[in-house]
């Protein structure tokens, strides 16, 4: 009798997991969805780890002082966690033409 | 063709921030996420200084660096309409920051709460209007971007009622903050009509735009003052 109902339990869980992968499978979009915020987290994902694993920038090549950038309209914020906003002139110094990558969306 | 431009002009602005209470009431951004910033500074030196005032706000560049960045995520919030004016739809904003973080003039707001004008206060002005009557650039939400918008609710009025021509010229067509200028420091336009009084002026007082070297060919022209910065 304990077999049976073990086979029962199994054999409905089974049924269970084939109906959810149906689901998850008719429920994909056809088209590649945007990544999540918490993967993009200029802070926390992609942004730093590319400028301080794959290129091995120090914290002060990019955060190396004070905004002296006056005309940044988000001047006043502070980072409450981070060493403080980066100057953008400091940004220009790799990403401008004919250095590559160029700016987002600067003219080549 | 009508591609919308804004002049601003530091040899008549004040530095009066009623362009700044203007855009605060008609666009109820909070101090958090301001969508129009007055920034001042001194130039000179001691005793020949003077104070330069420099308003900012979306410089709704021709090439965005915001819009690059959120088409690389795959978001695609960004867009430029027929006007060139840059928005950002609340709906596909997925919160990420990137338009923030490269944006040559800070101007994106990661709003992380919707907040009313006046706190403690209840509702004012526009914020009574039910959220499903809004604008879509006036239907706030958490944890997405916001930004000038050029007040597109009155741009797309203009288009609806079939009064494109006069944008920029009538209240209802004309964004808020261009209308309270009191010493006329800020004309809004279309750059494309040579006789319109936006190309005019900037042709007239050789106004340039802000931080050319990001190449991101910003809509925004300011008649610099006497040893401001560009």
């Amino acid at each position: 009798m304990k077999r049976l109902i073990a086979a029962m339990v199994l054999g409905m869980a089974m049924v269970a997991m084939s109906v959810s992968a149906a689901d998850v499978t008719t429920a994909k979009p056809a088209t590649k969805p945007a990544a999540s915020a918490k993967s993009l987290d200029p802070v926390k994902g992609a942004f730093h780890r590319i400028h301080t694993q794959k290129l091995k920038l120090s914290c002060d090549t990019c955060h190396a002082a004070e905004l002296k950038d006056v005309l940044f309209l988000r001047g006043a914020e502070v980072i409450a966690s981070g060493p403080g906003p980066v100057d953008r002139s400091i940004c220009l110094g790799c990403h401008q033409a004919p250095a590559k990558p160029t700016w987002y969306g600067a003219t080549k | 063709m009508t591609k919308l431009a804004r002049l601003i002009d530091q040899n008549r602005c004040m530095g009066c921030r009623a362009c700044v209470s203007a855009c605060a009431v008609e666009n109820y951004f909070t101090p958090e996420a301001p969508w129009n910033v007055m920034v001042e500074y001194e130039v000179g030196t001691y005793p020949a200084v003077k104070r330069v005032y420099n308003t900012m706000s979306c410089m709704h560049c021709e090439q965005p660096s915001c819009k690059a960045a959120c088409d690389a995520v795959g978001a695609k919030a960004i867009s430029k309409n027929q006007f060139g004016v840059v928005i950002v739809d609340y709906d596909k904003c997925i919160g990420c920051g990137y338009c923030a973080a490269v944006c040559p003039y800070g101007v994106p707001q990661l709003n992380k709460s919707v907040a009313e004008l006046y706190p403690g206060q209840g509702k004012s002005g526009a914020e009574t209007i039910p959220y499903k009557d809004r604008h879509p650039t006036h239907r706030k939400k958490a944890n997405v971007v916001e930004k000038c918008t050029f007040c597109a609710h009155k741009l797309d009025q203009a288009v609806a009622d079939g009064k494109v021509d006069r944008i920029g010229k009538d209240q209802a067509y004309t964004p808020a903050c261009d209308l309270v200028c009191p010493v006329q420091a800020r004309v809004f336009g279309d750059i494309d009509d040579p006789n319109s009084e936006v190309s005019k002026r900037i042709k007239a007082t050789g106004a340039v735009q802000l931080k050319k070297q990001f190449g991101t060919g910003p809509q925004v022209y300011y008649a610099l003052a006497e040893g401001a910065k560009s």
